[in-house]
């Protein structure tokens, strides 16, 4: 299935966006908690700063939305690209480029709300810090209980698939696929990031909106009971998501399994998160009226969006922008965190070029000093021909299954260790345009290998076994 | 009970919660026997270092205003000790006030007034 990865991403993408349109970009400013990372307040709603806040709001809506309906015009442009690895490349960069450039409005929001507050005489008390003895450490809304249940659900569904896949559990008729192990890990992998970064938001320092400590326990309370919420409905998702896989896989074994999948996540994810934005923004509906505090640290957010507080020893703070936490990049551990997070950015972007170029060269089987050499940019296997034991040519016919272990699997380039029709742990250099494949053993181990044609294929095969001979 | 930390006064951020936490005390906002959060707790909800916090629970304890033991933390005494006595330390900042209020032409009778709404509570 060609377009399944274009698909995936799509279900991905278009939620995603629209979830942060209506949540970034709101069209009733009056009853969120802060606009554009600058915090609500009373000054904004009186008669003239009022009109400039709409007219600021209003606007970036609008530049949120043609953003918003260029990327959609530009994933529908992409998917007409007929070569899959120029696509998947241009999707890679495109999701990388769309987010920041989505966020652009938001961050020129913020620097002209900055701009009106000070226009308006809005005094900055930054350095102030509240806290409230009674609620201090003490309020937690999340029961461990909840978050990890599903996940050793998934835990025992990825164990049982790997031991059926490992043949130690019989039955199935699909052993060794790995694609319920894989999936199954993948989803774990989710689950036991989300499960520390729920306590970590459970633990966030609790906010002082009244001198009223009744009213800021409440407050607290609810705003923390709604991310401990969220936090669980992901976990139990990504766990019933792997259950109806398995089910699914049961019926039929196919790609449109994944579609169904991956559709069915992605929109009881976006569920669970527009119902916290929904509740979120009934909780600071409810509490604008008791709020009798504002902390002014609008100032240490830069563009709203990236919080620096060398004073502030807190590593984890609750998000401005987008949904959950963030870190304090003042922070010495936060500056480490940004390092290691910008060198693995410029690396995946590295990455995906690497690929593509790696996918478009050519790939070259040749025979020099008696030793069959497979190279595309490098030299992945050497054989000496004494060294190679039964080549036949191979057809790769409907049947013919791939399953990759480690190595690069974009079509139609498969390079590395795969599972070849159920064979695990064979050394593969395939080209797809190829019809045949020769296939030998030599040490001990399989090699499947093509040209980049089928005539390419049978000269290799063709000296192959003229050095036998 | 809610405390006010400015990061940039002068007064040590140690002694600035030392002095709501005995305000409070006084005020009856913090209680005979009410707990206080862990030292931990507070320097992380304030994101300050918790020898800060240790530092202030130290002096309120030789001061007499809380007790702590490993099992419950910290919690306000039950009885303060009623010493009956204004300390020197707290006779030269009166003066200090007075002294500055004077020079600022305010009425004696303005701070008495002041004083007996402080030692009320009504403000």
């Amino acid at each position: 299935m060609d377009y399944f990865g274009d698909i995936t991403l799509l279900v991905i993408m278009v939620p995603t966006l629209l979830v942060m349109f209506f949540y970034e970009y709101p069209a009733r400013w009056q009853d969120r908690k802060f606009i554009f990372g600058v915090r609500n307040r009373e000054e904004f709603k009186e008669e003239k700063a009022s009109a400039q806040v709409t007219k600021i709001v209003s606007g970036t809506r609008k530049q949120a939305l043609i953003i918003m309906i260029a990327s959609f015009v530009l994933m529908g442009l992409i998917m007409l690209i007929p070569d899959a690895t120029v696509r998947m490349s241009l999707w890679m960069l495109f999701i990388l480029a769309d987010l920041v450039l989505f966020s652009i409005p938001f961050m020129r929001s913020n620097l002209e709300m900055k701009s009106l507050k000070r226009e308006i005489g809005i005094n900055s008390n930054a350095g102030t810090i509240y806290t409230d003895l009674k609620a201090a450490g003490s309020i937690r809304a999340l029961k461990p209980a909840l978050i990890i249940i599903p996940n050793l659900i998934t835990l025992a569904v990825f164990i049982l698939s790997l031991l059926h896949d490992l043949g130690i559990i019989p039955g199935g008729t699909d052993a060794s696929s790995f694609a319920l192990t894989g999936m199954s890990g993948s989803f774990l992998s989710i689950g036991l990031i989300l499960v520390p970064v729920a306590f970590l938001m459970d633990r966030l320092r609790n906010e002082v909106i009244s001198s009223d400590s009744d009213t800021n326990n409440n407050y607290n309370r609810a705003k923390k009971k709604a991310f401990a919420d969220m936090f669980v409905a992901m976990s139990w998702i990504n766990a019933l998501v792997v259950i109806l896989y398995a089910l699914l896989l049961l019926f039929m074994n196919s790609d449109i399994v994944l579609v169904i999948q991956i559709m069915v996540y992605m929109f009881l994810l976006m569920a669970a998160l527009a119902l916290f934005a929904k509740k979120t923004v009934a909780i600071d509906k409810r509490y604008r009226n008791e709020t009798t505090i504002d902390v002014d640290d609008d100032d240490k957010w830069i563009l709203g969006s990236i919080y620096y507080n060398p004073e502030d020893r807190r590593l984890n703070v609750a998000k401005r922008m987008g949904i959950g936490g963030t870190i304090n990049i003042g922070h010495p551990a936060g500056k480490a965190i940004t390092i290691v997070m910008g060198i693995f950015l410029v690396t995946a972007v590295a990455s995906v070029i690497l690929i593509s170029v790696f996918a478009k060269t050519g790939m070259k089987v040749t025979v020099q000093n008696d030793t069959l050499v497979c190279n595309q940019v490098i030299d992945y296997y050497k054989v000496p021909l004494d060294d190679i034991k039964d080549p036949e040519l191979c057809e790769m016919k409907s049947g013919f299954h791939l399953s990759r272990q480690v190595g690069i699997g974009m079509d139609p380039v498969f390079i590395g260790t795969f599972i070849v029709n159920d064979e695990s742990g064979c050394n593969t250099f395939l080209n797809m345009k190829s019809d045949l494949y020769v296939r030998f053993e030599a040490n001990g181990v399989t090699y499947c290998i093509s040209g980049n044609s089928s005539s390419e294929t049978e000269e290799i095969f063709g000296k192959l076994e003229a050095a036998k001979k | 009970m809610v405390i006010k930390i400015d990061e940039y006064s002068d007064v040590p951020i140690y002694m600035q919660i030392r002095n709501q936490i005995v305000m409070g005390i006084s005020s009856g906002e913090l209680k005979a026997g009410e707990q206080l959060p862990t030292v931990r707790a507070l320097a992380l909800e304030i994101g300050i270092n918790s020898m800060t916090v240790s530092k202030t629970y130290q002096i309120l304890k030789s001061e007499g205003y809380i007790m702590t033991d490993r099992k419950n933390g910290a919690r306000v005494r039950m009885t303060i000790e009623k010493s009956g006595v204004i300390s020197d330390e707290n006779k030269n900042e009166l003066r200090r006030i007075v002294s500055e209020s004077r020079l600022s032409g305010v009425a004696p009778e303005e701070i008495h007034k002041l004083i007996d709404d402080y030692y009320s509570g009504k403000i």
